[in-house]
């Protein structure tokens, strides 16, 4: 359970200007939990996810992991390695030139026996689907393959938390995919606990809660159901409400029967044919 | 003038292992003042394409030319760079300058322009991406949001006043509020300065609404070509070749498919709303 109590940051831009990119949060992302953060463009999603294994350390309050205070300096490795975190663009996070030894980098970092490595190695890239790739070179292999040796390279640490900032932003529709049933297949199948960041409402329906984020505030913490009917909030936030609840929702006022809350095409058509 | 390219083909490290043929006999015309989307997955050719188009990348086999000039090995870059700008993905990791004013004057600079079209060029730009010349001008480009970054980023190519504006995943990472007020600042400059555009992206779903005509890429090749809703309404091809169809042509496309007479090539909430209610009020649906 990572656990944030009335947490605070600000950064100091010069003597006279601070921005306070994340004020008084307070949230408890369960374990085994799929949590999605929505949010515009300085909103304070990427502080939030910073804070959430010590990279950035509160100013006011306490973030805690399993119990474990980030500003703890003896608890620092040990958060990190619980806490695993994907960037937006795969080509800052690989290292290595072949992805068996990208994936090794973190555990080898660790101390782990090299008969284990090889054996967390394999395993790591099984679980992204990607183990026939790994002696070939991470720069050849298209976003979406990168970005799955990324989590790999994560995975092959043992996280409990996999926190993933915006981690499809650069790929195509394809990739996109693909990242996302990687990480809701680690989420059911292994039970690791998903904080996903993204612009896209799309990805947001899938999971379990979805909290809404401006001005460094959470502004609504719900169901993809609950927040996404909210839809003159979420435009007021300059959000889209996914096409398709609106959809539901206009042909509503229209005096159709439909619910606020559809929330895919499956659904919507389910409602609208016989 | 226009863009024309004939069997234009660009073949990566030819003559090792890793040889790949990025480009393979593509054909197109592009007019004066069109607006293009050109979409296609990762690795699709979109990218090696329009880098030849300002003279990074030659052509390995057939003909390109653009506005005039004939892109070759020999090819006199600087007219052509200045007739044709291109905007990279994440263009605000190029920025460098200590102020935002100059970094927009950068090129400007390096062209050799008087102080006074510098001043009136640089204020021109910022204006047209929605940035207030006098409120940023001093600013340092890095304390800027990443929405900001971006419209100055692309001011510094705007600047130097091309004819052909290309934009590489323009709206990649931005939030949906900043994508849209980017995209209709484009737009608006299109109009005002008659140019022509060309979005790549692979999220068509953004720029449905702006372009006039779609150009599909795969496998170095251009796969199928023509307004938004001409291109949308094929949901199976597109799907094939690794893209995706928006939701509202999702829907529409599953209700088709269950013999339910609705177009296909909807890109509208409205008009969706619109027609789903004309069917619905015919008394066929169970709502």
């Amino acid at each position: 359970m990572i656990q944030l109590q009335d947490v605070s940051y600000s950064y100091q831009l010069d003597e006279e200007h601070v921005i306070h990119a994340v004020s008084d949060i307070n949230l408890t992302i369960e374990q085994g939990e799929f949590l999605a953060i929505i949010g515009h463009n300085g909103s304070g999603k990427s502080t939030l996810a910073k804070l959430l294994n010590g990279l950035l350390l509160p100013d006011k309050g306490v973030v805690s992991v399993d119990s474990m205070s980030t500003s703890d300096p003896d608890k620092y490795w040990q958060i990190r390695q619980q806490v695993g975190m994907v960037f937006q663009n795969p080509d800052n996070q690989l290292i290595a030139t072949i992805v068996e030894e990208d994936v090794a980098f973190g555990p080898e970092n660790l101390g782990i026996p090299p008969a284990e490595i090889v054996s967390r190695v394999e395993e790591s890239l099984s679980q992204v689907a990607m183990l026939d790739y790994r002696h070939h070179a991470p720069h050849l292999l298209s976003g979406g393959q990168k970005q799955r040796i990324a989590i790999a390279g994560i995975l092959a640490m043992r996280p409990q938390y996999l926190v993933l900032d915006e981690p499809t932003a650069m790929l195509d529709p394809q990739g996109r995919r693909e990242v996302m049933d990687t990480v809701s297949r680690l989420n059911r199948e292994e039970g690791i606990t998903v904080v996903w960041i993204t612009h896209h409402m799309e990805e947001a329906v899938r999971a379990h809660r979805v909290m809404v984020m401006e001005h460094g505030r959470m502004a609504v913490l719900g169901t993809p159901r609950e927040v996404f009917q909210q839809t003159e909030l979420l435009q007021s936030l300059h959000l889209d409400v996914p096409v398709i609840t609106r959809l539901g929702q206009l042909l509503a006022q229209d005096g159709f029967n439909l619910p606020p809350d559809v929330l895919t095409v499956e659904e919507m058509v389910s409602h609208l044919c016989p | 003038m226009s863009i024309i390219a004939v069997n234009l083909t660009h073949v990566y490290s030819p003559d090792t292992p890793w040889t790949t043929k990025a480009l393979d006999q593509v054909n197109l015309e592009i007019q004066d003042g069109e607006v293009i989307g050109l979409i296609g997955h990762t690795g699709s050719g979109k990218s090696t394409l329009v880098q030849h188009f300002n003279g990074l990348l030659k052509p390995t086999a057939g003909t390109l030319h653009v506005q005039g000039i004939e892109v070759t090995k020999g090819v006199n870059l600087r007219p052509l760079r200045q007739k044709v700008g291109l905007v990279f993905q994440y263009p605000e990791h190029q920025l460098f300058e200590e102020n935002v004013a100059l970094d927009v004057a950068f090129g400007l600079k390096n062209i050799g322009l008087p102080r006074e079209e510098i001043q009136q060029r640089v204020e021109q730009a910022l204006s047209a991406v929605g940035i207030d010349y006098q409120r940023f001008k001093d600013r340092s480009p890095f304390e800027l949001s990443g929405g900001q970054m971006r419209r100055v980023a692309i001011a510094g190519v705007l600047a130097m006043e091309p004819e052909v504006l290309i934009l590489d995943e323009p709206t990649a990472g931005l939030d949906p509020h900043t994508r849209k007020d980017l995209l209709e600042h484009l737009r608006r400059v299109q109009k005002e300065r008659g140019i022509t555009l060309i979005i790549v992206s692979h999220s068509m779903d953004d720029i449905a609404a702006m372009v006039n005509r779609i150009l599909v890429m795969d496998k170095g090749k251009i796969a199928a070509q023509g307004s938004p809703g001409e291109i949308f309404s094929q949901g199976e091809k597109l799907r094939r070749i690794g893209l995706d169809v928006p939701p509202l042509t999702q829907l529409l496309l599953a209700l088709r498919a269950r013999g339910i007479d609705l177009p296909a090539d909807i890109l509208d909430l409205e008009e969706a709303r619109a027609a789903i209610g004309r069917w619905l009020r015919g008394g066929k649906g169970n709502v």
